[in-house]
């Protein structure tokens, strides 16, 4: 779409969608959400960056390797965090008797492994949903 | 009529002195001979060197397994070395052969004394069992002299066809094969053995790899599997049900079951009888026997097709028997199942032997009047089983005298196919209507095919004449101890004997007395190493002949006795029979003269070209439809479906769940 | 290390191996095909160990996070899943090896770290299915099962392979929902999704809700009976196996199919039971349709001229056998079943990894078309001929000793009917198989002399379908080597632990 009106809002508003995306993440363990709806908000942000400017300047903003590295990083970072478990002694993705910093209660940084094992799938279904999104646009 | 490959022939008369081949068969010819009669003069036990030698051999523990290895040693050794030195082609073969069938001899002492066991423990699950016994002895024997026999005549008759090599392979694989046949114990040993027999036999058979070969071998094939598949849920009907896996006396657990002891006898009737030529399953003998070279037809009739009565032999003499503890007399109640299944053997055994010498004399082709004569002789042999089964205890004279034919059909069988080789191997004509007036030529092989013609008929003085008059005192006592039909089975033994008489009047007239043709003005003579092992054979058929009773005391009554069958009974009526008894010549002249009868008038009323209707042709009414059928309903019926079944693919799920929901149901009290 | 994580360790490996192909270098070079046995050596290793582990120690249990089972996932590592996995490792990594240079003709290079990753996932589903002890682990891992063998038939990229695996991914859903919905039923009624818990449960309560176990139980095993082709709903067999590239046959056929039968065992006897398997007689359902599926899919194999096709036909004949054993819902009976599933295993693979070799060199498909082929590539001909002796049921041959074992169960539980089944199958299966052996290395090919020459493929295809054939043969000869392992799976399977 080469709509002008359009062009300037999406370059507004992203950010602040963004913004929303990694706030849902980052309080999975407290509020509702997670990495699976957070993600999926980042995703659907620039997949409106997509429809306004053009698969080209996207495939810029987020090439192919990228997405790439995103994904097999965030399994891999998962399997990290579960051998942790292992290595401290107890069972894969063990999560206070691994040592990990558990806080107090409704606080941000607590529930130990729950927070970063989200941040992993946030960036993987963000990724995954742009990539799904690329290919098929990019056969057209 | 089959084209066959008219090469020339590389064989000559010249220059056979030379060749390394010649001489160690010369040895070995003469060793094995030596053997057979060495033991008999106790000159082994004398001769002190040569006897620690043979003690120390057989003495050795496992020398069963030795048996049984030596050839397939022999084969893998075949295959190299027959490609690096062409001038010892068939060599390993050879000695291999002769190696064995001396150890075989030399056993004979121990097993004298009483048998040899040996068990290879957790191959195949349960191990394999060898034992070695009077019976299976007596078979062995059989087997390495008719193998030492062949091997020599294989390596003259061999160099016309091409694929040597694979050829002496298979037959050493088929050797070893049939070796533990008779070796085993076991029912799951036999059957291991019984299959590699069927698959390195089917190999032997379409080594001309012509579309006929295969196509004959297809029919073998499938038959033999199909038999295998028949003894193989025969044997574990009787593990599960019985319990007994080795070939022991059941007949009192047998009594127990009661549908399932006939079908388990059915099963083995027919698995065995399929490798027998039994009717009405003998359809692969004569189709493979025309298509495939001769030496091939030697083994198979000579060994292969014995390997099915042996097998029916050792399931009925012993499964289907009381234990020794349990007799008390041919009364006893515990026969009952054995009697009514050897009724039944002795009848399919009387037409086998009609429907064989029927077929045999509407032939041309020399190969398959050979086939359905081997098919008849082995309608004697079944009826001398089944008049063992039949009569029980007071069975022993047709164990006997089953067991003497098994032995001198093998002699004269292989001895007649052998001179049918040389036959087609110097004329390249197989067809006996266009042969004649080759007594000229081949004088020596004439008076072989004479020897044997007078064998099979059952001439006095040739072996035949003593084990068709046991099998004839067999028939007898059925009649006599058991039903009053078998007085017609009595009957139609002698019109079988009579028209196994008129075909080979006409076999030897034809081929060797006739008048010539022009065309076999320039035939060579006889070959000098087939006539070799020709005549080994044919000396033994005279030496039994001549002293019938050698065999008998030496071998078969030890083999009766260790069976359940009446001491007295043996000792009174086999024990030194008299086999020239005037009784005896006059039944054998009666049916010399109803040959004659049958074949002169045979030949004026051209009565040996009958075409028989169609329908009567088992292969045509049974075995065919029922291909088609299969063929037809997969043609027509389902491969429509198959696709059609691709489109319904989600209604079938609904249906099925629906059915799994309603049978799950019914079990609650809804 | 502990060796109690080994199965962990498998686990990781492949997962590891599968995402770390696509941030790895682009071109299929030396370094990734290292890397790719490298990592399914490992997890073998890793198998291996844990199976050593338990025949030394016992079985044990392994949970997530360390929760207890109410409320975490389980993982069972007893002796049925450490030789079930061992055995899945082993003939998975015969395949890879296989793979590397037979993919070269069915798809363009720069798609084998793709075709890799779909496989490495796969093998990571199957090995999770074998541990799991848990109802919903159990179902996630089949829905990635099912996407991923669809990935790996239509990543060659042709018409048919779309359709087939279009069809392959509609059936499979299906039975996927069934089965979700049976899980959601027996949640319904015990409130646990550990298979351990729910079989305690349910063995004090199927009296009071009968209806509702039953309905679940229905649609579970019908839903699985579609994944495992079971006989009228085999019918995507066919084309998803005949159509795909060969290692992806083969890893089907003889791998993914019958993780699916391991399902429904453990639904059966681990968490319904055997005793009330019994009294609901299942068995007797069960075994109807193997007897059916055993004899029809050896007829509509006969009439097959596509050689992969046929070999898909009987692969459904063989499953017969197997939902068989399990149906008689004995302890000889699941032996017997157990002991097939490996011999099958391994005789189909080798069956299909010569075939692909076949095509491979020669371009053949075509049953008429292979005469004399037997002289041209010898070595390939004897895994396929050893094989087919398998299947008919020659002694010395593991096939043997599989049907010698289900015989004897069958005929323990007192049903001699199928024996006659069985050995009719087997008949069956000589009047298709022998005329391929027989063309191969009797009849004469137009082409060529019949001389004998060895085969000119590589030899990274040639060992592992000479590790398979020689396997077969011993596996034939001393089958107490595979049978004293599984007799022992029996007694700790069949009751509840």
């Amino acid at each position: 779409m080469d709509d002008l009106i359009v062009k300037t809002i999406t370059r507004i508003i992203i950010p602040f969608i963004q913004v929303y995306g990694i706030y849902i993440v980052l309080h999975g363990h407290i509020s509702p959400g997670g990495g699976f709806s957070g993600g999926a908000i980042l995703g659907a942000s620039l997949i409106l960056y997509t429809l306004a400017f053009g698969y080209k300047d996207a495939a810029k903003k987020m090439p192919h390797h990228v997405g790439a590295i995103l994904e097999s990083g965030a399994i891999l970072w998962f399997l990290a965090l579960g051998l942790i478990g292992i290595f401290a002694g107890g069972n894969f993705l063990t999560n206070r008797d691994a040592g990990f910093y558990m806080g107090n209660l409704s606080m941000l940084f607590n529930a130990g492994l729950i927070p970063l094992v989200t941040l992993g799938i946030g960036a993987k279904v963000a990724s995954t949903m742009i990539t799904l999104f690329h290919t098929i646009i990019e056969e057209d | 009529m089959y084209q066959y490959k008219t090469s020339e022939v590389k064989v000559t008369s010249d220059g056979i002195l030379f060749n390394s081949t010649i001489i160690i068969t010369l040895l070995a010819f003469i060793l094995g001979l030596l053997g057979i009669i060495g033991y008999s003069t106790s000159f082994l036990e004398e001769s002190s060197v040569i006897a620690t030698f043979a003690r120390e051999i057989v003495n050795f523990q496992s020398i069963l397994l030795w048996i049984i290895g030596l050839p397939l040693l022999a084969a893998a050794l075949s295959l190299y070395i027959d490609s690096k030195w062409s001038r010892g082609k068939n060599l390993v073969t050879i000695i291999g052969t002769c190696i064995t069938y001396l150890i075989i001899v030399g056993l004979y002492p121990q097993v004298l004394e009483g048998d040899v066991h040996y068990e290879l423990a957790k191959v195949l699950g349960t191990g394999l069992n060898f034992q070695l016994n009077i019976i299976s002895y007596f078979l062995l024997v059989m087997t390495g002299i008719l193998w030492l026999m062949t091997v020599i005549y294989a390596s003259v008759y061999m160099q016309q066809e091409d694929n040597q090599k694979k050829f002496n392979f298979w037959l050493n694989v088929t050797f070893s094969s049939i070796l533990g046949t008779i070796l085993a114990n076991d029912f799951f040993t036999m059957f291991l053995f019984f299959e590699m027999m069927t698959i390195s036999s089917y190999f032997l058979v379409v080594h001309k790899t012509s579309k006929e070969s295969i196509s004959a071998g297809n029919v073998y094939i499938f038959m033999g599997i199909g038999g295998g598949l028949c003894v193989l849920l025969a044997m574990i009907l009787t593990k599960v049900y019985t319990g007994v896996t080795g070939f022991m006396p059941a007949a009192y657990e047998l009594s127990q079951l009661s549908g399932e002891k006939y079908i388990i006898a059915v099963l083995f009737l027919i698995g065995f009888g399929m490798k027998a030529g039994m009717l009405p399953f003998h359809i692969w003998l004569p189709k493979t026997y025309v298509v495939t070279v001769t030496p091939v037809n030697v083994i198979s009739s000579g060994v292969m097709i014995k390997i099915g009565a042996y097998g029916l032999v050792r399931v009925f003499s012993t499964l289907f028997t009381p234990s020794i503890d349990a007799v008390q007399g041919y009364q006893q109640s515990l026969w009952y199942i054995s009697r009514n299944i050897g009724a039944v053997m002795i009848w399919l055994g009387i037409i086998t032997m009609l429907v064989g010498v029927f077929m045999a004399l509407q032939q041309g082709n020399i190969k398959k009047m050979l086939a359905y004569h081997s098919i008849s002789q082995m309608g004697y042999i079944i009826m001398g089983i089944g008049v063992a089964t039949y009569l029980g205890y007071k069975g022993a004279m047709g164990f006997v005298g089953s067991f003497y034919h098994i032995f001198n059909h093998t002699l004269f069988k292989s001895l007649l196919f052998m001179v049918a080789g040389v036959v087609y191997l110097r004329t390249k004509e197989i067809d006996m209507y266009k042969l004649g007036g080759l007594w000229r030529k081949m004088p020596f092989t004439a008076a072989l095919c004479l020897i044997a013609a007078l064998g099979i008929t059952g001439m006095p003085l040739f072996n035949g004449f003593a084990s068709k008059s046991i099998l004839h005192h067999a028939i007898d006592e059925a009649y006599v101890y058991g039903h009053y039909s078998f007085k017609y089975a009595e009957v139609i033994f002698t019109i079988a004997s009579a028209g196994t008489v008129c075909s080979f009047i006409k076999l030897f007239g034809f081929v060797f007395l006739k008048k010539p043709n022009e065309i076999q003005k320039d035939i060579k003579g006889d070959h000098l190493l087939m006539c070799f092992a020709m005549s080994g054979l044919a000396l033994l058929i005279i030496i039994i002949g001549i002293a019938p009773n050698f065999i008998l005391n030496n071998f078969l009554i030890p083999a009766a006795q260790g069976l359940n069958f009446d001491a007295e009974f043996i000792e009174r009526y086999i024990n030194n029979m008299d086999f020239f008894h005037i009784n005896e010549l006059m039944k054998a002249l009666k049916v010399y003269l109803l040959g004659g009868v049958l074949f002169i008038i045979g030949v004026k009323y051209d009565l040996f070209h009958i075409k028989l209707p169609t329908w009567l042709n088992i292969e045509k009414t049974l075995f065919r439809p029922f291909y088609r059928g299969i063929e037809s309903l997969h043609n027509g019926v389902l491969n429509k479906y198959d696709l059609s079944l691709v489109k319904y693919d989600v209604v079938i799920y609904a249906y099925m769940l629906c059915m799994v929901l309603y049978v799950l149901l019914q079990h609650t009290s809804l | 290390m502990s060796s109690i994580h080994f199965p962990i360790y498998s686990l990781i490996i492949l997962l590891a191996a599968a995402v770390a192909i696509p941030i790895m270098r682009k071109n299929f070079d030396g370094f990734m095909k290292t890397f790719i046995i490298a990592a399914l050596v490992g997890a073998w290793l890793f198998s291996l160990g844990s199976l050593i582990n338990v025949f030394n120690h016992g079985p044990h249990v392994y949970n997530f996070g360390s929760w207890t089972e109410t409320i975490g996932v389980q993982l069972m590592i007893d002796e049925f899943s450490a030789i079930m996995a061992f055995v899945i490792l082993t003939i998975a990594g015969l395949i890879v090896v296989y793979s590397i240079r037979d993919m070269e003709h069915e798809i363009p290079l720069q798609q084998f770290g793709s075709y890799y990753i779909l496989v490495y996932i796969l093998l990571f589903c199957m090995v999770g299915i074998t541990y799991t002890n848990d109802l919903f682990n159990m179902y996630v891992f089949m829905e990635i099962l099912s996407l991923t063998s669809c990935g790996i038939i239509s990543i060659k990229r042709k018409k048919e392979n779309f359709l087939a695996s279009f069809r392959y991914l509609m059936l499979n859903t299906i039975g996927s929902l069934s089965v979700l919905l049976g899980i959601a039923l027996l949640y319904m009624v015990t409130g646990h999704l550990n298979m351990g818990e729910v079989g305690k449960v349910i063995a004090e309560v199927w009296q009071s809700y009968p209806i509702n176990i039953l309905v679940s139980l229905g649609f579970m095993i019908t839903g699985l009976s579609i994944k495992a082709a079971l006989f009228p709903l085999h019918i995507w067999l066919p084309d998803a196996h005949s159509t795909a590239p060969t290692p992806s046959s083969a890893l089907l056929s003889g791998l993914v199919v019958k993780v699916y039968i391991f399902c429904a065992a453990k639904i059966l006897f681990r968490m319904i039971g055997q005793d009330i398997v019994i009294a609901l007689d299942v068995p007797t359902y069960i075994t109807y349709f193997a007897a059916l599926s055993m004899i029809m899919g050896s007829i509509f194999a006969i009439g097959q001229k596509d050689i992969k096709r046929l070999l898909a036909y009987s692969s459904v004949a063989q499953i017969g056998y197997i939902f068989l054993g399990l149906g008689l819902a004995t302890a000889q009976g699941f032996s017997a079943a157990l002991f097939h599933i490996i011999s099958h295993a391994l005789m189909k693979t080798g069956l299909f990894l010569s075939a692909g070799a076949i095509i491979y060199n020669k371009g053949k498909r075509d049953i008429r078309e292979l005469d004399g082929i037997g002289y041209e590539m010898p070595i390939t001909m004897g895994v396929f001929t050893i094989s087919v002796l398998g299947m008919i049921g020659i002694p010395g041959i593991n096939g043997f000793m599989s049907k010698i074992y289900l015989s004897f169960a069958v005929l323990a539980a007192d049903k001699p009917f199928f024996l006659f089944v069985i050995l009719a199958s087997s008949f069956l299966n000589a009047i298709y198989y022998l005329p391929i052996v027989i063309a191969a290395f009797l009849k004469e090919s137009k082409e060529r002399k019949n001389i004998m020459v060895l085969d000119a493929i590589p030899k990274s295809m040639i060992f592992p379908m000479v590790v398979i054939g020689v396997s077969c043969v011993i596996m034939g000869l001393f089958p107490q080597l595979v049978m004293n392992a599984i007799e022992q799976v029996a007694p700790t399977f069949l009751t509840l632990n």
